[in-house]
């Protein structure tokens, strides 16, 4: 029986060096690239015919794209509309990791704090570069709350620094939690069924349960880390 | 709207279904037979055209004859208590489906509950994670240590709580409390 965290294990499919560097191409990045080539494939072959009423696939992928764009307009406003390309590929990239990671003896990328901190991180400079392109040096008053007293600065400024750069570290841990904590529980409860004989219909049964609530969070975490994307560009557009 | 059901002809031959129509809080009686064969849909069709707000009700036929001799008023006490009694019940059925078309964050699912919560905790982690690595990274430029990571720990676990703060009170208008209540008091402005 392997342990509950063999299942995180980074194996190297392909030893690859570059200039020292170790850039081996590993399961993980079997994962994403499987990812990226079936949101690639789910996105334009079911809109290939873009038929006036949608059929099947179609629909599925309409509803998608509406999902996001509504959750954009809600969020930023039609000043986010630019974004919306960006915004779109990381809901369909961190939905469906998080789903590919269901499929039994898969690999789940999205709970390595590596590949969501490169996520978080790639918003989070995008962020901040739209935001001072926009606002220019006005951009630091986001770290002053507005109306508080100033004799308050010395503490209040460097809380706000800490708090703005907390945003990708809250974004990949949340993601990195949610997915850990999941697989680990599937994986030891699904270790009981085995070990306790007749008894085990009791495991087995709580993780049906658990299995069908991991589908729900796998989209419910996607969901989240792209509004919070939203959220943090409608603060670097509209600065509050 | 209402015009429109004052135009309809109530026929002698009724049957036992009369309806009861909310239009502009004010109360409308039309007969079942009749709006069929004016709409020649069914009740079903009620819905539609008039939107969710309006409610139709099916009734016996004793309510039927005492309406029909007034109309729209009643002048029996009883009939108006229990008229009234109506009202209460059918903008119970109206504030109830209202309710169920507005998005509901926080009181919607579990799921949505435990969103929240782990927004709450992983922001809170975050946050002192980022004040001790600020902490770390001075100490080691200042050669300072320990101190600025004591005070950056600190100012993290400060920062943590700000941002939970935030999140339970959705100044930021994610997947937090906040919204939801201010979405309510929003509808509750408009009635």
């Amino acid at each position: 029986m392997a342990g509950p965290l063999e299942q995180f294990e980074i194996k190297p499919l392909a030893d690859l060096s570059v200039g020292g560097i170790d850039v081996s191409f590993t399961n993980s990045a079997l994962w994403m690239v499987i990812a990226a080539v079936l949101v690639t494939c789910f996105m334009t072959m079911s809109m290939r015919r873009g038929a006036l009423v949608p059929g099947r696939w179609q629909g599925a992928a309409e509803v998608m794209y509406e999902f996001v764009a509504n959750m954009l307009k809600d969020n930023v406003g039609s000043a986010g509309r630019k974004y919306f390309p960006f915004i779109f590929t990381l809901f369909m990239f961190v939905m469906f990791g998080n789903l590919l990671g269901m499929i039994p003896h898969s690999f789940t990328f999205t709970s390595h704090i590596a590949v969501n901190f490169a996520l978080a991180l790639v918003i989070f400079i995008g962020v901040t570069v739209i935001g001072f392109m926009r606002h220019g040096t006005h951009y630091f008053r986001m770290f002053f709350p507005e109306g508080a007293p100033i004799a308050t600065a010395i503490i209040l400024i460097p809380i706000e620094i800490i708090s703005y750069f907390s945003r990708p570290f809250s974004l990949a841990i949340r993601l990195f939690a949610n997915m850990t904590v999941g697989h680990i529980m599937l994986k030891v409860i699904g270790g009981f069924v085995g070990l306790i004989g007749i008894l085990g219909v009791l495991p087995f049964a709580l993780l049906t349960g658990i299995t069908v609530l991991e589908f729900g969070i796998a989209a419910l975490q996607a969901y989240v880390f792209t509004i919070l994307t939203c959220i943090y560009l409608h603060d670097a557009i509209h600065m509050h | 709207m209402t015009e429109q059901y004052n135009r309809l002809q109530l026929s002698p031959n009724v049957k036992c279904v009369f309806l009861h129509i909310m239009v502009d809080k004010s109360l409308f009686f039309i007969c079942l037979g009749d709006l069929l064969s004016a709409l020649s849909g069914g009740v079903l069709q009620l819905d539609s055209p008039w939107g969710a707000k309006y409610v139709a009700r099916a009734f016996p036929c004793d309510v039927c004859k005492a309406a029909k001799a007034g109309f729209t008023t009643m002048s029996d006490d009883k009939d108006r208590a229990s008229l009234e009694e109506l009202e209460t019940k059918l903008s119970a059925v109206a504030h109830k489906r209202e309710e169920k078309h507005s998005p509901n964050r926080a009181t919607g699912k579990p799921s949505q509950g435990m969103a929240i919560g782990m927004r709450i905790s992983a922001e809170m982690i975050a946050a002192v994670l980022v004040g001790l690595l600020i902490g770390w990274a001075l100490d080691r430029v200042l050669d300072t240590t320990p101190w600025l990571i004591v005070l950056f720990v600190f100012l993290g676990a400060g920062a943590g709580g700000l941002n939970a703060y935030r999140v339970a009170k959705g100044y930021d208008s994610a997947v937090g409390l906040g919204r939801a209540m201010r979405e309510r008091s929003k509808q509750g402005d408009e009635d």
